[in-house]
């Protein structure tokens, strides 16, 4: 039912944004609008995985990636070895990912989830902070070999770098169901996104289930940050503050379910793009992940009534 | 290269195509060689550095210019207070320290501001005040556009204007689309007047603009290229036009347009981070005189710069603007009364006569006059990006456009034509 | 509870004290750039007690304060611009504006809560932080957005406020007003039906609290402050940025928030000053601008990891155990404020106490207005008629043709776990909808009925498994917010609220706050909120968990009496046979859903069916 819905509204919004226009110009916008929103549902995946098993939303998960696409670019600026810098990167994405959920998430595991996920704000300002104070403003630019080539599809040439963002994205959502349906450490994840004081009970290892979410939280943050360096651009407060469209993306899966997460992210990249092509919607395209997050939810929710007391409802 | 020195002791100086010459002593102000030790004169000045941005440049060159005047006799012995603040892109800062400066510290004058928002919210402030600011890193239509702000760089308008009749007149350009921030005193100010000079040459023109943050600048890339434009125009800061050219260079859209940018683009960085692709395609307007120039002022400059100022602190377009503006300010209280320097309303005066001031770092004169609209500095150089850094393909060339009507009639009332 | 209207409280005090040394020192004392950083806190201050009322009041969290208070800030630029009208009507008119955009937010929160309200909210911060980026704050030019380039036009400041240290002043009074107007929420129906609503919104529903209303107006008042902020803001500077109201902002002002803590007048002053003062002390101080955000942040981390309450929580409880020292007495704030103690007894006091009081009634009589309903006669004498109820949940029939006609005064609801018997409660109380049959009472069929909460007004009440007390509302608050939502006089719903406390004996403690009770108190409390507004039916879901013999055999006396105090039918879910027995004349037993039996309480027990399918696997009650 809900497919329905979402395939006629999509189709809708294509073509009322794109009536009267060339074929050629709609598939350039499709195309680059999926690019976008690839990278808005890899950030918003990266966040997900972490919710679920820990029940904290990390908006430092674009700063920790901040953090190492910097350390990666000054090694390359240093003259290290291509992939030793990339390796950097994550590494330092999950030594920080690591650190925040070994040292200061579990003094705040009674607090609600609300409070947990603002005081990550806290983090975020402390490693762009430093990051902005070790790299002073200057443009810069961070290269992958995967730039130099590309494919044409509909028109508009996208760039290997592009498709392992897009594949990535994918990869991430079926890797992660893969393990949380045929490991021991995913069924556990799956039993602590459920129900932790349950979880706990039952003898469930938190901390190390937890420990092991955020280093998997920490490397795709990492990846993540060397995707956005890449292709968004070098700037450690623009990688940081895209968390917040990320998180739109995250809403549109509820905080749960990857796929929806991924195809929200696609769809938001999409919308926004072709907002291009309506001259009074342009100038404020870039609200289009905010409005659809909402609605989402919105939807999500129709019918459903608060009464009983419980965990968070969405 | 860019990392921060306070941490990494490395000499970014070093790197600095013209600091191979030995190091002379700098000439400044008196230049008596004897520290002032006078009275304190005060004088202020705002910046902004926070993340996403760092304007600071033009005031630490000014403060390495005063510093550099106090131990070289100061104005008639008396040294130079020069106090900074920062406005870290907050409209609340910056009128908390236009007060501090202004009201509480009772500054003479403003010197060397650099800042996105400052004199917006504080133009009203100096004109109540009667303090004159002589800015140096402007980007918004306000501080061009008040009677007591005048600013020795150019802002996005002329520079782009200067890149667009480049294009037109020796690139064959017939139609630019020019790529903007989606701010009112900004992109659409510095675009339209672009359009407007493309249709007086025959030509034609758009606007694409984009939010300061969104991630996507290819649909802004796409827009520009299905307006059928054959040139590009990046009114953008280094970073995001960086980003613009890439998602062209993924394209491979090179060599079937015209890219021109303003002088954001017109630092050392930045052909090294476009990379080998880029080589000999893209074209900048530089309102202040290119680096490799060396005239007499320049080399000054760097010598200042060495002397006075911390090694991480850029020699860039911005620094160059502060150095000037604040040998602009000495020039002008050196040939005051030395009793009436510390007094504002004097100086203010003095700076509002100031005329026919030439430097080798700018093309015209500078002057500044009882205006609503001060913008002295209309004419730049054109260089390419070539092998890793800039090769100068125009000389300094006047800008043309209706705009600049009232500015040419200041000027010729003040004999400066 | 009239005259405690105007009751200070210490902390109170200290609070107006504050606000009048600010008012009358302050401005007069700080430099020119100290008064624009004061006049900042001052603003921000306001903001922040929005977001934390909200959050201390209804655990409900909004991350788009900074964003409306750009909405607040561009009506008032937009009306000065283009109707030159004088700042203290752009200021009202900004608040006015920025209510509606609380409503409009409220939406979301009528089905969402926790997190994901907040991200909801989230949203649309970031969507307004689009909008101001786009199109920025008028400045004097034309259209609909006024924006020019150049230097923007004048924009005038209050007439009584044209300089700096005035405007502080203005700043002062104007955050004061709202802190007042928060103040005085809390301690009137509103603030009541809030606390219930935090409780548990079932209990607050089924207490006859309209949850959609006070959620609505809880997020306009709190745009109310936003806007205002907005406003002031825009005065203060005489021109706005979008870079001041991005959402990241909004998270931020939360965030502090909850650092500076969201309980006291106190914590919203330290929020704001941690948001403005900080920054400029660290900037003067000459320290990096980026090391400065190393420095916020991880303060901010630092004072929510250690500090529950936030650091106003901690100031409060140090200067409250001083104060206890001092005085040797028992420094603790609101927690013995009582029906009969209050200050407020001179006739000034009264006057505006009956003003604000009328003032205050606009949700209360919205709610009536919404109703519809009138209030009846007291009791019930008709029988309650439960016709072939059944619930289905996806495929499990959880009820199946359940029939049965309540006809004595006191009857019992029996049955295993799981039998169903909680659901048919719920199908009464309205909290479950039934797909066959219907429940009618006294000519009218409940199940067409309405709403929980008008459900309530009609005269059902109920209790729950777990007692439903406020914490942070006292015994005699907790009964009172049962009957605000009813056409009642205000001397009316007292007596009821005394008579209901004297008749379950909790008189002595009519002031003790929800939280320093006893799970019987709890229990004892829970009954006379039953027992207020004139019931027609009450239901009692296992009354009897939990407590020993002695307090079963107190509560059995209680329940037998409610017939003759109130003449309303009882309904008691209770596992404790003996207490079924002794008080219920009639009881149904229920089983996997089914009605197994049904009659006289003594004949039902002997039944074998119910032998067998209940006694027989009784179990303690879960």
């Amino acid at each position: 039912m809900n497919w329905v819905v979402y395939v006629v509204v999509m189709i809708t919004i294509v073509s009322f944004l794109g009536w009267g226009k060339p074929g050629k110009i709609i598939g350039l916008f499709f195309v680059s609008g999926l690019a976008v929103g690839s990278l808005y549902a890899l950030g918003g995946i990266g966040m997900v995985v972490l919710y679920r098993a820990t029940g904290v939303l990390n908006f430092a998960n674009g700063a920790i990636g901040a953090a190492g696409v910097m350390v990666a670019w000054q090694l390359g600026q240093w003259g290290v070895w291509g992939p030793a810098t990339w390796a950097a990167c994550i590494l330092v994405a999950l030594v920080l990912s690591l650190g925040y959920g070994r040292l200061i998430a579990p003094r705040l595991a009674w607090r609600e989830p609300v409070v947990k996920a603002v005081a990550t704000l806290g983090f975020a300002l402390v490693i762009l902070g430093i990051v902005s104070f070790l790299w002073i403003d200057d443009p810069r630019r961070f290269s992958l070999p995967t730039d130099k080539t590309g494919v044409y599809i509909l028109g508009l040439r996208v760039t290997v770098t592009r498709l392992i963002a897009f594949g990535a994205s994918i990869g991430i959502v079926v890797g992660i169901y893969f393990y949380l349906g045929r490991t021991q450490i995913g069924l556990q994840m799956r039993a602590l996104a459920n129900d932790r004081d349950l979880s706990a009970l039952i003898g469930i290892p938190i901390l190390r289930i937890e420990t092991i979410a955020w280093g998997i939280s920490g490397v795709i943050a990492g990846f993540t940050g060397l995707m956005f360096g890449d292709l968004i651009r070098l700037e450690p407060s623009v990688i940081t503050f895209m968390v917040i469209p990320s998180i739109a993306a995250a809403v549109c899966g509820r905080l749960d379910n990857l796929a929806l997460v991924l195809i929200g992210g696609l769809s938001m990249g999409v919308i926004e793009s072709l907002l291009t092509l309506s001259p009074v919607l342009k100038g404020v395209r870039p609200i289009a992940p905010f409005v659809i997050a909402a609605l989402v939810l919105l939807w999500f929710q129709r019918g459903t009534r608060l009464t009983f007391d419980g965990k968070d409802q969405a | 290269m860019k990392l921060n020195l306070k941490l990494v002791s490395m000499a970014a100086a070093a790197s600095f195509a013209l600091a191979g010459q030995a190091m002379a002593a700098p000439s400044c102000g008196a230049n008596t060689g004897e520290a002032a030790t006078g009275e304190p004169i005060i004088v202020g000045g705002i910046y902004g550095k926070a993340p996403p941005g760092d304007f600071s440049a033009s005031t630490d060159a000014a403060k390495a210019y005063f510093d550099c005047v106090n131990e070289n006799g100061g104005i008639n012995g008396r040294p130079i207070d020069y106090r900074v603040e920062n406005d870290q892109w907050n409209p609340e800062m910056a009128a908390q320290a236009a007060s501090k400066l202004v009201k509480d510290a009772g500054a003479v004058a403003l010197v060397a501001n650099g800042s996105f928002i400052e004199m917006a919210v504080n133009a009203k402030t100096y004109k109540e005040e009667n303090i004159m600011s002589m800015a140096a890193a402007c980007a918004i239509s306000e501080c061009f556009e008040s009677s007591n702000i005048v600013s020795t760089n150019q802002g996005p308008l002329p520079s782009n204007l200067g890149a667009a009749q480049f294009a037109q007149e020796e690139l064959g350009s017939k139609n630019v689309a020019c790529i903007g921030f989606n701010i009112p005193n900004n992109g659409p100010w510095s675009c339209q007047v672009v359009i407007d000079f493309m249709q007086s040459r025959g030509g034609d023109g758009s606007m694409q603009l984009l939010n300061p943050g969104a991630p996507d600048v290819n649909s802004a890339l796409l827009e520009a290229i299905s307006t059928g434009a054959d040139t590009i125009l990046m009114n953008l800061p280094a970073g995001l036009a960086i980003a613009v050219l890439k998602a062209a260079e993924e394209q491979d859209l090179r060599d079937s347009y015209v890219w021109i940018a303003p002088t954001p683009l017109y630092d050392l960085s930045v052909p090294a981070a476009l990379g080998e692709y880029w080589n000999g395609k893209v074209y900048v307007n530089t309102e202040l005189a290119p680096f490799q120039l060396g005239g007499p002022d320049a080399k000054n400059w760097i010598e200042v710069m060495d002397a006075y100022a911390r090694p991480e602190d850029p020699r860039d377009t911005f620094a160059q603007s502060g150095y000037l503006s604040a040998t602009y300010f000495v020039k002008t209280l050196l040939m005051m009364d030395p009793k009436d320097v510390g007094d504002r309303a004097k100086v203010t005066e003095a700076i509002k006569n100031i005329s026919g001031y030439t430097s080798d770092l700018m093309c015209g004169p500078y002057y500044v006059g009882d205006t609503d609209f001060h913008m002295p500095n209309h004419a730049g150089y054109m260089v390419q990006i070539v092998d890793g850094g800039f090769k100068i393909v125009r000389d300094c060339y006047e800008f043309d456009s209706a705009y600049f009507e009232p500015h040419i009639a200041v000027e010729k009332s003040l004999g400066l034509r | 509870m009239k005259n405690d209207l105007f009751h200070i409280t210490p902390s109170g005090r200290a609070g107006l004290l504050f606000a009048l040394f600010a008012f009358l020192v302050v401005p007069s004392v700080a430099g020119s750039q100290w008064l624009n950083i004061f006049t900042s806190t001052a603003i921000f201050t306001l903001a922040v007690a929005g977001v934390a009322f909200m959050y201390a009041r209804l655990g409900m969290v909004s991350l788009t304060q900074v964003g409306l208070m750009g909405v607040g800030g561009w009506i008032t630029l937009r009306l000065n611009h283009w109707l030159d009208l004088p700042f203290e009507v752009s200021l009202i008119a900004s608040g006015l504006t920025t209510v509606v955009f609380g409503w409009l937010l409220a939406l979301p929160a009528l089905r969402l809560r926790g997190l994901y309200l907040a991200l909801v909210t989230l949203m649309a911060a970031g969507g307004f932080e689009i909008v101001f980026a786009t199109f920025q704050f008028p400045n004097g030019g034309a259209g609909f957005w006024g924006v020019q380039t150049g230097t923007g036009e004048d924009f005038s400041r209050p007439v009584i406020a044209q300089s700096d240290a005035a405007y502080l002043r203005f700043t002062i009074v104007v955050a004061t007003l709202g802190f007042l107007i928060i103040e005085l929420h809390r301690r009137l129906a509103p603030g009541r039906a809030w606390a219930l609503i935090r409780r548990s919104e079932a209990a607050a529903m089924s207490a006859g609290v309209n949850v959609t209303l006070y959620k609505t107006w809880a997020f306009g008042i709190s745009g109310l402050m936003g806007g205002l902020a907005g406003a002031l803001l825009a005065g203060s500077l005489g021109l706005l940025d979008g870079g001041t109201f991005r959402a990241s902002e909004s998270v931020m002002i939360f965030a502090l928030a909850v650092v500076g803590g969201a309980n006291f007048w106190l914590g919203a002053v330290i929020a704001a000053s941690l948001f403005r003062i900080l920054p400029a002390l660290l900037n003067n101080w000459g320290l990096d601008a980026d090391l400065s955000f190393v420095i916020f942040g991880a303060g901010l981390l630092h004072a929510v990891i250690t500090a529950p309450d936030g650091i106003a929580g901690q100031v409060m409880d140090l200067s409250g155990k001083l104060f206890a020292r001092v005085t040797g007495a028992a420094g603790r704030e609101g927690g013995t404020r009582s029906a009969g103690d209050g200050v407020g007894s001179n006739a000034l006091s009264r006057v505006l106490s009956n003003f604000t009081l009328t003032l205050l009634q606009i949700p209360v009589q919205l709610s009536h207005a919404v109703m519809g309903s009138k209030m009846q006669a007291s009791g019930l004498d008709a029988p309650i008629e439960v016709r072939d109820v059944t619930v289905r949940f996806g495929g499990v029939v959880a009820l199946n043709k359940v029939d049965a006609t309540f006809t004595k005064p006191i009857s019992g609801i029996i049955g295993p776990n799981g039998a169903g018997k909680t659901t048919l409660m719920n199908v009464i109380s309205g909290f479950v909808m039934n797909t066959q049959g219907a429940v009618h009472a006294d000519g009218v069929t409940l199940t067409n009925l309405m709403p929980p909460h008008r459900r309530g007004h009609w005269g059902l009440r109920r209790s729950f498994q777990k007692e439903e007390i406020a914490d942070d509302l006292t015994v005699g608050e907790n009964v009172l917010a049962q009957v605000d939502a009813l056409p009642l006089s205000r001397g009316r719903k007292q007596q009821e609220v005394a008579r209901a406390l004297d008749f379950v004996g909790m008189t002595d403690r009519v002031g003790k706050a929800g939280k320093d009770l006893n799970s019987f108190e709890r229990r004892l409390t829970d009954i006379a909120k039953c027992l207020v507004g004139h019931p027609k039916i009450i239901m009692f879901d296992e009354p009897a968990g939990g407590m020993s013999v002695e307090e079963t055999a107190i509560l059995g006396g209680l329940i037998l009496k409610i017939h003759d105090y109130c003449g309303a039918k009882t309904l008691v879910i209770d596992h404790d046979v003996d207490l079924i027995s002794r008080v219920c004349e009639e009881t149904l037993v229920l089983d996997f859903g089914e009605r197994i039996a049904f009659g006289r309480t003594a004949d039902v027990l002997a039944d074998p069916k119910v032998r067998a399918a209940y006694l027989g696997i009784e179990e303690p009650a879960a």
